[in-house]
């Protein structure tokens, strides 16, 4: 029977301890999402509602989806703690929620934040969205009201790809795919931010709230010496009057709301799932154990196999190859009834692991079945023995298999994930459909340890040569910084604000996150694989 | 002998007669007008004949078409049921001149109680006790104050040539008394085309007892016991009874021979209700109505006939086939009227489609002219059904009758079930210690709300059943699905709200909040600051169950994407679900228009383009479902524009006048 049976003991120590720390983990994720939510400073946002009578950009979400859909937020806690001062989401807020039954992405400027002006973090968080949202053919629906781009930040913001820019490039290319590009101006927008909604197909303009120019009446009695008020230089009425910029003119912000929802309506048949979907099955054992299961001394391994039997339908896993290369667990399993190929690491990456996944994959991508990448490995076996055996050779396959690979790819970092693993279970770079990681999740070139110890045996080498020596407290104080430096980096949350990461989950969460991924990815067309050459 | 019934009316009325002309194998056909043309008479009773426009005066009305209709289907009788042509004598007379059956009072008969003055002289000429006031109609407004003045107060006025409660005023000080005399004199001729007016002794706290009496046109006269109306709104009958168990023996045999005596003197043909006022051991002739009553199903219920059988049978000339040895009265029935009507804003009449309907039936009679899907429209009475309970005493009556009205759902539509429910519950009326004035006395301290206790629990199944439109508990779209709510706040320590909604019903207010929603379709959700856990799950139809902690409540209930009505726990709410987003566009009228506040004629314009209005001044005065509405500047300012003229039919929230607001500067 491929039912992963349970081995974990609720009444131990260990257990409790682990979820103890662990709580303490979701608890702060809770903490840090709620601050997230909020927004600008309560002064930004008293003036939003009260003196401008708007609505907060949350709450124009939460109108503009079908009622008690769920909002898949990207990019919730980008920008969190950067030195450059935005707030936690850098002023934009971006996922993925239901109009009218179909998938689009929602990205909302958050006016109580400096204005809804873009940030270097505001530019990439709003061009991952795009990212998301071309790969999934999903229509961009724009909540507009942002002030351009913020200036002193403009080396991070105007020159190159990937900034500011890139967000006309990618609204254009979408809209030739035929990705709907629909606007709806709800407060003042300039230049840059005026012309977001300009490049869009449709444009709704909110009457006496939204504002569009390229720049506004200060800009242009600076530049010009012409006075000008803000209604004829960039109302809503003279956008749909004369201009023609803005295509309806809406008198409220409810009102705007149902033209774009009418849009989205008519945007034609709603895409359909390309995968059978099975009827959900839970898992057999609770889903809140992996907060015991996960260790908390990072040195102690953690039982993946366990948390694997907690997130997967029924806790039924077809394994592939279980004898051959066990520290890569390979093999077919369903999230919600979406079939799916999961790779997750129980331990170092042996050759026999690189080229069983490697194979795995290539099953995978033959049945069009998208991967799930549990990512816990301290890296690639190193020493005589395994560079003998062409660890690098079958690294390198399993590599090559994995970024070949066009079905849909997702990673989810559950422990610590290292160096050439972090990469080889598809991190970032090889562009998986989404990144997600757990509060327990950390990511480096090495462990804080490892870097710390590799530093000092440098340091050591280099007072060898000088003949000189150092007691173990020096060596303990040499190493400390480093050791610190590396722990806040490799931090879940540290990644998750430069957007490496797309979100930071609650493990109880997954199954809910990679079901609604999944379905979205299901709604969009199957792309063959061509991979590159494997060598033997 | 008659073969073939034209069915001269509409709604319950026009069914239940069909109900008898089918037992006895007679043809029933119908007629409709306009607005009804999809209306259940028409669908039920199946052979029906177009007479016309919407307006009772171009259909219903018109004893032209209604004669033609019926000659056209070869019908060899009409019946008239009530309101409408049933007291008209021209219409029975120009019937018999075509050879048809009027089934009903001869033409003279009807006139001789059409007219109240008449009515009182026949009455006084029968030696029955009459009210005290004016000897005949008065039509001298000046003639009118003088009899007023003569009297003791309070005096009643009353349109000599009305009926069933309209043109009544009454006056218990003499301050205002020339314009209560014109405005009784207005409400006369517009209603009845007469100005004339009766003066009469107000008889306050006086019970309303009437006498249902059969005549064979021969001078053959029975009763078939009396009924209790007592319980009237403004001089309309809310609750009717029977028997009258507060009657000594002694005056109710007085009342039914009196009644009788009149109906003899006559030659009385037909059923009729002979009606008194009963103050201690006094009583007083107030009108016959020569017709078949709204209220006639309480009098087949104890006495076991059917009314509209008698009447075919002595239309057809074969006399009442009974003695009155013959007829007795068993147990009691009680009937109450269910109106499309708002309690809560003076009882105004409600228009709109009547969106599910559903009634009891254990020990319970209905009498319904509507189905689910109706509409019910201001052209015409706005009793959309009758409810009659019956029982081997007036408390078990009473008794099944709240339990009926509890059942009764009825979504869509304004309606007075729940008035009726507190009215029935009354300890005077559980106690049959009710006089005329009771109700009216009782409405100032009515209360519409729903009972606080539960109010929360139904705010929450409302709530659920909203967000279970769009949510669904088995579907591999785990966009739907219940399990997925919203999975950033999925049992969250926070108990972050992830989605929230404001219930509105009149000035009341829940904010709802949802929690969660797990995979068994249970949602924990905030009901203001209540915290609720529910599972509702459909049984049948509009029917589900609600199971929260510690309690399970069946309820009914449909649902759209801005209303929701719950019927539960005896109690019915219609919720107005806020925020809610428009699907259409373009519905924002400026500020300062003022709208109709329902469907009706426009019978007054009183202000002209460019008159400067004050905020609460009369604008436009019209007349819907019988009543007089007066439309009113919601702000001070100058009339810009005036959108209708009198005599225009205007629809429920039409802009009618537009008030430009000045500006203080």
């Amino acid at each position: 029977m491929p039912i992963i049976h349970s081995t974990v003991h609720h009444q131990s120590e260990e257990f409790s301890a682990n979820r103890d720390v662990y709580l303490q983990r979701i608890s702060d994720l809770h903490e840090r999402r709620k601050r997230a939510h909020l927004g600008g400073p309560d002064k930004a946002r008293k003036r939003h509602t009260e003196h401008r009578q708007q609505i907060l950009p949350r709450d124009r979400i939460h109108l503009i989806l079908d009622p008690g859909s769920p909002f898949l937020e990207l990019g919730e806690l980008a920008g969190d703690g950067l030195p450059e001062g935005t707030a936690a989401g850098a002023s934009l807020i971006t996922g993925v929620g239901v109009i009218h039954g179909r998938q689009c992405m929602i990205i909302a400027n958050d006016a109580t934040v400096k204005g809804g002006t873009y940030y270097p973090m505001t530019c990439k968080k709003h061009v991952r969205a795009q990212t998301f949202a071309i790969q999934h053919r999903l229509p961009c629906i724009t909540m507009v009201q942002s002030g351009g781009a913020f200036l002193p930040e403009q080396e991070g913001i105007f020159p190159d790809e990937g900034m500011f820019g890139s967000i006309f490039v990618n609204q254009i290319e979408m809209s030739a795919q035929g990705i709907p590009q629909i606007a709806i101006v709800m407060g003042s927008s300039t230049a840059g931010g005026a012309y977001i909604p300009a490049l869009c197909d449709e444009v709704v303009i909110i009457k006496n709230k939204g504002f569009m120019y390229l720049g506004g009446p200060q800009l242009v009695e600076a530049a010009t010496g012409e006075k000008v008020g803000h209604d004829e230089l960039g109302g809503a009425e003279m956008h749909c009057r004369d201009s023609g910029v803005s295509d309806y003119l809406a008198e409220d912000d409810a009102h705007g709301i149902s033209i774009v929802r009418d849009i989205v309506r008519n945007l034609g048949n709603l895409p359909t799932q390309r995968w059978d979907v099975a009827e959900s099955i839970p898992p057999l054992y609770p889903i809140e154990d992996i907060y015991g299961i996960i260790n908390h001394d990072t040195k102690v391994p953690t039982a993946n196999r366990q948390i694997l039997a907690r997130l997967i339908d029924g806790s039924l896993f077809d394994e592939f190859k279980a004898n051959y290369g066990s520290t890569l667990m390979c093999g077919f399993a369903k999230i919600h009834g979406f079939e799916i190929g999961i790779l997750a690491n129980d331990g170092v990456m042996f050759s026999e692991s690189a080229k069983k996944g490697a194979h795995f994959i290539n099953l995978c991508c033959q049945r069009d079945i998208p991967l799930l990448f549990m990512a816990d490995v301290p890296g690639f076996m190193v020493g005589e023995e395994a560079e003998r055996g062409g660890i690098a050779k079958d690294g390198a396959k399993f590599i090559t298999a994995m970024s070949s690979a066009k079905v849909p790819k997702y990673t989810l970092i559950t422990g610590g994930s290292y160096g050439a693993g972090y990469l080889a279970m598809c991190g970032r770079p090889f562009k998986p459909n989404a990144m997600l990681a757990w509060p327990s999740g950390r990511s480096g070139i090495m462990g804080p340890e490892q870097v710390a110890n590799t530093l000092a045996t440098v340091r050591e080498d280099i007072l060898k040569r000088e003949g000189k020596s150092w007691t173990e407290d020096e060596r303990e104080a040499f190493k400390k910084p480093h050791r610190e430096r590396f722990e806040k980096s490799e931090d879940a949350y540290n990644f998750a604000s430069k957007l490496w990461y797309d979100a930071v989950i609650d493990p109880i969460e997954t199954r809910e996150v990679l079901a609604l991924l999944l379905d979205v990815a299901g709604r969009s067309p199957k792309v063959d694989t061509k991979f590159g050459v494997f060598r033997q | 002998m008659i073969k073939r019934i034209l069915i001269a009316n509409r709604g319950e009325i026009a069914c239940r007669i069909a109900r008898t002309c089918q037992t006895l194998g007679i043809d029933a056909v119908a007629v409709y007008s306009d607005a009804d043309k999809q209306s259940r008479h028409v669908r039920e009773i199946g052979h029906a004949v177009a007479i016309g426009g919407s307006n009772a005066a171009e259909s219903y009305l018109n004893i032209n078409k209604i004669i033609n209709a019926a000659k056209d289907t070869h019908c060899d009788a009409v019946h008239p049921g009530y309101g409408f042509l049933s007291e008209n004598p021209d219409f029975a007379e120009a019937l018999e001149r075509e050879g048809l059956i009027f089934i009903g009072p001869k033409a003279d008969s009807l006139r001789r109680f059409g007219d109240k003055s008449a009515a009182k002289r026949e009455a006084t000429k029968a030696s029955v006790p009459v009210i005290p006031g004016s000897d005949g109609k008065l039509s001298d407004p000046t003639a009118i104050a003088d009899v007023v003045k003569s009297m003791t107060l309070p005096v009643m006025l009353k349109a000599a040539a009305g009926g069933g409660g309209k043109g009544m005023r009454i006056i218990k000080d003499t301050s205002n008394i020339d314009a209560d005399i014109n405005a009784a004199m207005s409400e006369a001729l517009r209603s009845f085309s007469d100005d004339a007016l009766l003066v009469e002794q107000c008889i306050v706290n006086a019970r309303h007892v009437e006498v249902q009496i059969a005549g064979d046109g021969e001078g053959h006269v029975i009763h078939l016991f009396e009924r209790e109306c007592s319980l009237q709104r403004r001089h309309q009958k809310v609750v009717e009874e029977a028997p009258a168990i507060f009657l000594e023996p002694s005056l109710r045999e007085k009342l039914l021979a009196d009644a009788c005596r009149l109906g003899q003197q006559v030659k009385y043909r037909g059923l009729g209700t002979v009606e008194f006022l009963v103050l201690g051991n006094d009583y007083y002739f107030l009108e016959v109505n020569p017709r078949l009553q709204v209220e006639h199903p309480v009098t087949e219920s104890i006495t076991g006939l059917d009314l509209v059988e008698l009447q075919i049978r002595i239309a057809n000339g074969l006399g009442l086939g009974l003695n009155q040895a013959d007829i007795t009265a068993t147990g009691h029935a009680i009937e109450v009227r269910l109106y499309a009507e708002s309690p809560e804003h003076n009882f105004m009449p409600a228009t709109g489609t009547i969106k599910h309907v559903e009634f009891p039936t254990k020990h319970l009679r209905i009498e319904s002219g509507i189905d689910s899907g109706d509409q019910v429209s201001s052209y015409y009475d706005p009793m959309i059904a009758k409810l009659i309970s019956s029982g081997a005493n007036r408390q078990q009556a009473l008794e099944r009758l709240q339990k009926g009205l509890a059942e009764t759902v009825l979504f869509g539509i304004d309606n007075n079930r729940n008035f009726l429910q507190q009215l029935l519950g009354q300890a005077d009326v559980v106690a049959d210690m009710i006089d005329t004035g009771f109700l009216d006395r009782w409405l100032d301290s009515y209360n519409d709300k729903a009972l606080a206790t539960h109010a929360n629990k139904q705010a929450a199944m409302a709530a659920v059943l909203w967000l279970n439109q769009y949510r669904q508990a088995t579907s591999t779209n785990p966009w739907q699905r219940n399990g997925l709510f919203n999975y950033w706040t999925l049992s969250s320590p926070n108990d972050t709200p992830v989605y929230s909604l404001d219930l509105q019903q009149n000035d009341e207010h829940w904010h709802i909040a949802f929690i969660t929603a797990d995979e068994q379709n249970r949602v924990t959700l905030m009901v203001n600051e209540t915290r609720m856990s529910l599972r509702l799950s459909k049984t049948s139809n509009h029917a589900y169950l609600a199971e929260f902690d510690d309690e399970r409540l069946p309820l009914t209930g449909i649902v759209n994407s801005t209303h929701v009505d719950i019927h539960a726990l005896s109690q019915q709410n219609h919720y107005q679900v806020v925020p809610v987003i428009r699907d259409k566009h373009g519905e924002i009228e400026g500020e300062n228009s003022v709208n109709a506040p329902m469907m009706g004629e426009i019978i007054n314009v009183v202000v002209k383009e460019g008159d400067q209005v004050e905020e609460g001044d009369l604008l436009i005065v019209m007349e819907s479902m019988k009543m007089q509405l007066q439309i009113e500047a919601v702000s001070s300012g100058v009339v810009s524009k005036i959108h209708c003229q009198v005599g225009d039919n205007v629809a429920r929230g039409a802009v009618v006048v537009d008030v430009n607001s000045v500006k203080d500067e």
